[in-house]
């Protein structure tokens, strides 16, 4: 179980995690709370690995979420919303730095998105991984459509995402 | 000078029966893709990755019946029995759920509208190779700026399709499809379209839709004040609830499809759009007036930035 989380929990920081993935995500962290500083060590390390820019401010969520004991037994959609929004948060570090490590061709007019952390908040978090669960059934939408017409149709696989620009 | 002019004549009219063969060839080999017995591997590349899949195929009494199967990483089984589908997945795999169902290239396509994929893409033979064991004659066609060129190479005799391509305006190979194994007009038994999966506990069934006659976007709220030359209205559907509004639009030249999605209230503009491609996709995801637009497609960037460009919103009367 733990593993499956973890690898889902893995996902997430790729910007690849699927809705099963942060149900799993939400069902580990309700057995076992303490997951939640445990991952956000290992995003903080990918991170480092990868020499992006880290911006950490998951751990005031944490601070901010109820006493675990009451954690356990909550099952309300409102926390499990907040939750949802934690666990994005915590991926979310690495999220905003990885689009630095992204981007392709310097000579792309490429404008990386900084937000600043006083702007990271779980609406934010929520917000991308709102956007995320929404491409991903996008793609499902069009491969259906796009499979009466066009001779290549295929399961959408992980997108690259090759550029990220502010207007 | 007469002589020259004969022969211009002349060579026009070699050149014309040339470009209506490429164009038969076509035509048969979307046929030959659904109406023959055939068993296989291939693999599909996009971008850098690629997925290994089997196929077998059986086209008995005007009805084709096909299993896939995916090799390599999560174990998917789809059976395809005329117009329902069904995919098997082992228990412990819903992570695979959320994909859309693979399928071959042309194995849905009704019928190709030869005239209209002729007005957008210019055809033309360019030899033979070996694929898969077996002979093929190269056909390409060839796009304009706001499409990708494609590449086909069908069996000689049969005109199956083994291996196809799309290729960027530089000459990259943006997504392959390629039989690495396969055998043709072969007697298929019941018991190889049977999935192996049929018995585990996690099933997935998906119903096929059958596109509607005529599509039609009256009332929209959105507009497309431009679309690139050929492209038209293949799908619309919409709805309106609490959460706002949401349209969605597939266009097709023929050959090459792209879908437009409006969801959302008029919220105030966040401002950013972010592009993301994976093989011959692009997806673009932006805002106008508020709304969230999304373009995805198998086009190129500078195909999806314009039409989000030129594309207009309406604001709900207050």
């Amino acid at each position: 179980m733990k593993a499956k989380a973890n690898e889902a929990f893995s996902a997430f920081l790729d910007g690849e995690a699927s809705e099963i993935d942060v149900q799993r995500m939400l069902k580990a962290l309700d057995e076992q709370p303490a997951l939640l500083s445990q991952w956000h060590g290992l995003s903080k390390a990918k991170a480092g690995l990868q020499g992006e820019v880290l911006i950490d401010t998951a751990l005031t969520f944490a601070a901010a979420v109820p006493a675990e004991t009451s954690a356990v037994n909550s099952t309300g959609w409102r926390f499990r919303l907040q939750q949802a929004g934690i666990a994005a948060a915590v991926a979310l570090v690495v999220i905003t730095g990885a689009r630095y490590s992204l981007t392709p061709e310097p000579s792309a007019p490429v404008v990386a998105t900084v937000v600043a952390p006083e702007r990271i908040n779980t609406a934010l978090a929520q917000q991308q991984f709102e956007a995320q669960r929404r491409l991903d059934q996008y793609l499902r939408e069009h491969a259906e459509q796009a499979s009466f017409t066009t001779g290549h149709v295929v399961v959408p696989a992980q997108l690259q995402w090759v550029e990220a620009q502010s207007e | 000078m007469r002589s020259y002019l004969y022969l211009c004549a002349l060579l026009l009219l070699g050149a014309a029966p040339v470009q209506a063969m490429e164009w038969q060839w076509l035509n048969a080999m979307r046929q030959s893709v659904q109406e023959t017995n055939y068993r296989g591997d291939y693999i599909h590349r996009r971008g850098d990755q690629t997925n290994a899949y089997s196929i077998v195929h059986r086209f008995d009494q005007g009805q084709a019946v096909e299993l896939l199967r995916q090799l390599d990483g999560d174990m998917i089984e789809i059976l395809r029995d005329g117009l329902r589908t069904v995919c098997y997945f082992p228990d412990g795999s819903e992570a695979a759920m959320t994909h859309a169902v693979p399928a071959a290239p042309f194995s849905q396509v009704a019928e190709l509208d030869l005239q209209r994929i002729g007005e957008n893409y210019q055809a033309r033979a360019s030899g033979e190779q070996r694929v898969a064991g077996f002979n093929a004659r190269i056909i390409e066609l060839k796009g304009d700026e706001w499409r990708y060129s494609q590449r086909f190479w069908l069996e000689t005799e049969s005109n199956l399709l083994l291996q196809s391509e799309l290729i960027s305006a530089d000459g990259q190979v943006l997504e392959q499809f390629r039989f690495t194994r396969l055998e043709i007009a072969v007697t298929i038994e019941d018991v190889e379209l049977t999935p192996s999966l049929k018995d585990a506990a996690v099933l997935q069934q998906v119903a096929f839709r059958s596109p509607a006659d005529v599509a039609n976007d009256a009332g929209y709220r959105s507009a497309l004040d431009w679309l690139p030359a050929g492209f038209s209205l293949a799908h619309a559907e919409a709805r309106q609830d609490s959460t706002g509004i949401y349209e969605q639009r597939t266009f097709s030249d023929g050959l090459t499809s792209f879908s437009v999605f409006i969801e959302g209230l008029a919220l105030p503009a966040t401002g950013q759009s972010t592009l993301a491609k994976m093989g011959a996709t692009t997806a673009l995801m932006t805002a106008v007036n508020g709304y969230s637009v999304t373009i995805i497609g198998e086009i190129p960037a500078l195909t999806a930035k314009k039409i989000a460009q030129m594309l207009s919103i309406d604001r709900p009367a207050l």
